[in-house]
């Protein structure tokens, strides 16, 4: 500590002797200046763990995690082999700026290579078509079998054929885009190709879905690209199935009345929804009445449930088949033995967000781990959810809490202040948000 | 110096600028608090401890083992942390840290602070600052 506050002190006292003001990132109010931790070598932990198999299944923000901290708390006796079926994972985190063209979506693409490099993570690029419970092994689409005393399945999620659409639709002329990649770009390539007085229409299912915010996120960034481009009269028109904005309502209300106002048009409490795909009329019915609307772009948010990997598990045990019904001082299924499931496709109190997939994915690593060496899980687990969501290409605002485990419920429940969002909309929040985004995808990926 | 520590650099870095400028003091610049950055290839490692998954939730915003994001958490003495969440705990309820820092008890606190201090490096600082 000394000798690093003498050498800073020191460094300063140089810039100012010489009238150099290349004053270090600290001090240019910089908020990522720290680094992120992606240029920092960890070294494994020494647990006298050997020979033991973990297979991840899904490189996202959930899997990348599960993997990186199983090998950095595990040590090198905890072999971990990652399978995934894309050469990188893309970012949802973020994509919705694609749409509104203050990123692109090659810069939220994430390789797997420094799991690899860094933890001695096994990637396995491939599609898992058979798993045996009872054998403990599952079967790649090549005819690879791996062995496994632990599998851990971190799918994320998949979509309902609904509203009259089916997944074709989605991958051609309606684009969901909540699944980061080639319909991102589809989407933002039909919104910039609307005109002046053209109708933008968003779907929301019913709760749980991916990212609480993220559809009210979307809509405030589409109605700002449409001002700023100057597409003048132009309307978003967001139809919810649920009864009220899900996440940071005091300032998605305050965006959609007040900084998009006129331009935003927010339905709660929408149901029925149909689309004709020939006239791009959307029907539903809100308050007891049917109505109808058309749209130049139409961009349903399909329903969603866990990947097809939990099916295959049989661990979809919630939700009506929909979720794998977890323990959360593991994460292991209840419904299948030496299997935990992580993320979007696990049934929890906690919003389905990559963050908190991430914290997810470190319990279970720590509960895998300490079940190698004999021991229970840690008994009060802690979680926590922070997520910056932009409302402009230039202000955002935030949402935070932390979970404690609750004995009595067997669930994670808010604790301290409870769900808590940012006291206003700002730039600072948006610079931050960077600085948040940066270090949490290295945290997962590096 | 006595000066609380800080995890918002915006907020604080201009005060130990100040102070910089005012007097070479024999306390440190950086009257916030701050560890500098880790240089490339530095080697962290930190023994498996009761905090550890505790404090593990600081990583997303203070990279793993707390090496860096908003601020480098790993190299400060658990005391600093634990006072400054204390600090955090007195304040406004709509700040992240704040909501945190009520998030967690005392005792995990404490756990937290004991295992970001017990995390190490082994390599030199950045040379070209």
């Amino acid at each position: 500590m000394n000798r690093e506050y003498l050498n800073r002190r020191h460094f300063l006292s140089l810039c100012l002797a010489g009238g150099a003001m290349l004053l270090p990132p600290l001090l240019r109010g910089d908020d990522d200046n720290n680094g992120d931790g992606s240029n920092v070598n960890f070294a494994l932990a020494q647990t006298g763990i050997t020979n033991r198999k973990v297979v991840v299944v899904g490189g996202g923000m959930a899997g990348a995690t599960v993997a990186k901290y199983l090998r950095l708390w595990g040590g090198s006796g905890l072999e971990v082999t990652l399978v995934e079926k894309d050469p990188a994972y893309v970012s949802n985190i973020m994509s919705n700026l694609v749409l509104s063209g203050g990123r692109t979506l090659s810069s939220l693409n994430y390789s797997h290579a420094s799991l690899t490099s860094k933890y001695g993570v096994q990637v396995r690029n491939g599609t898992v078509v058979a798993i045996d419970a009872q054998a403990r092994t599952l079967t790649l689409a090549d005819g690879t079998s791996l062995p496994y005393d632990r599998l851990v399945l971190a799918p994320g999620i998949r979509f309902d054929d609904a509203y009259g659409l089916t997944q074709a639709d989605y991958e051609s002329a309606f684009p969901h885009a909540w699944h980061a990649g080639p319909q991102t770009q589809t989407l933002r390539d039909q919104i910039t190709a609307m005109q002046s007085g053209d109708t933008f229409v968003m779907t929301i299912p019913a709760k749980p879905y991916r990212c609480p915010p993220g559809p009210y996120e979307r809509a405030c960034l589409v109605a700002d690209y449409l001002k700023t481009s100057g597409k003048s009269g132009c309307k978003v028109v967001v139809l919810d199935e649920n009864p009220a904005i899900q996440a940071e309502p005091h300032n998605f209300n305050l965006a959609f009345t007040q900084t998009h106002a006129g331009i935003i048009d927010y339905r709660p409490g929408v149901s029925g929804i149909k689309v004709d795909k020939t006239t791009r009329a959307v029907s539903f019915t809100q308050g007891g009445a049917q109505q109808a609307l058309t749209a130049k772009v139409i961009n349903v948010i399909p329903p969603q449930r866990a990947g097809t990997v939990v099916d295959l598990a049989g661990a979809n045990n919630s939700g009506g088949g929909r979720w794998a019904g977890v323990d959360v001082l593991s994460y292991a299924s209840t419904a299948v033995p030496n299997i935990h499931i992580i993320g979007d496709a696990s049934a929890t109190t906690q919003p389905k967000a990559g963050h908190v997939a991430n914290q997810e994915a470190k319990v279970c690593a720590d509960a895998i781990v300490r079940a190698f060496l004999g021991q229970q899980p840690d008994p009060a687990p802690v979680t926590n959810s922070a997520c910056y969501s932009p409302i402009t290409n230039s202000t955002a605002s935030w949402l935070t809490v932390v979970y404690q485990y609750d004995g009595n419920s067997k669930t994670m429940v808010p604790s301290g202040a409870g769900v808590v969002e940012a006291a206003s909309i700002s730039s600072k929040n948006f610079s931050q948000m960077n600085t948040w985004f940066n270090t949490l995808m290295a945290d997962s990926f590096a | 110096m006595s000066a609380p520590s800080c995890l918002n650099p915006k907020a604080c870095c201009t005060s130990g600028l100040i102070a910089a400028l005012l007097s070479f003091a024999a306390t440190p610049v950086f009257s916030d608090g701050h560890a500098p950055a880790l240089g490339a290839g530095a080697t962290v490692s930190a023994p498996a401890m009761p905090g550890r998954l505790l404090a593990s939730n600081c990583f997303q915003c203070h990279a793993t083992n707390g090496v860096g994001g908003f601020d480098r958490l790993a190299g400060l003495g658990a005391n600093e942390i634990m006072e400054e969440m204390l600090e955090k705990r007195a304040k406004s309820k709509a700040k992240i840290m704040s909501v945190h820092a009520l998030g967690y008890s005392r005792e995990q606190l404490e756990q937290l602070s004991a295992y970001l201090a017990s995390v190490r490096t082994n390599a030199a600082r950045p040379s070209s600052r």
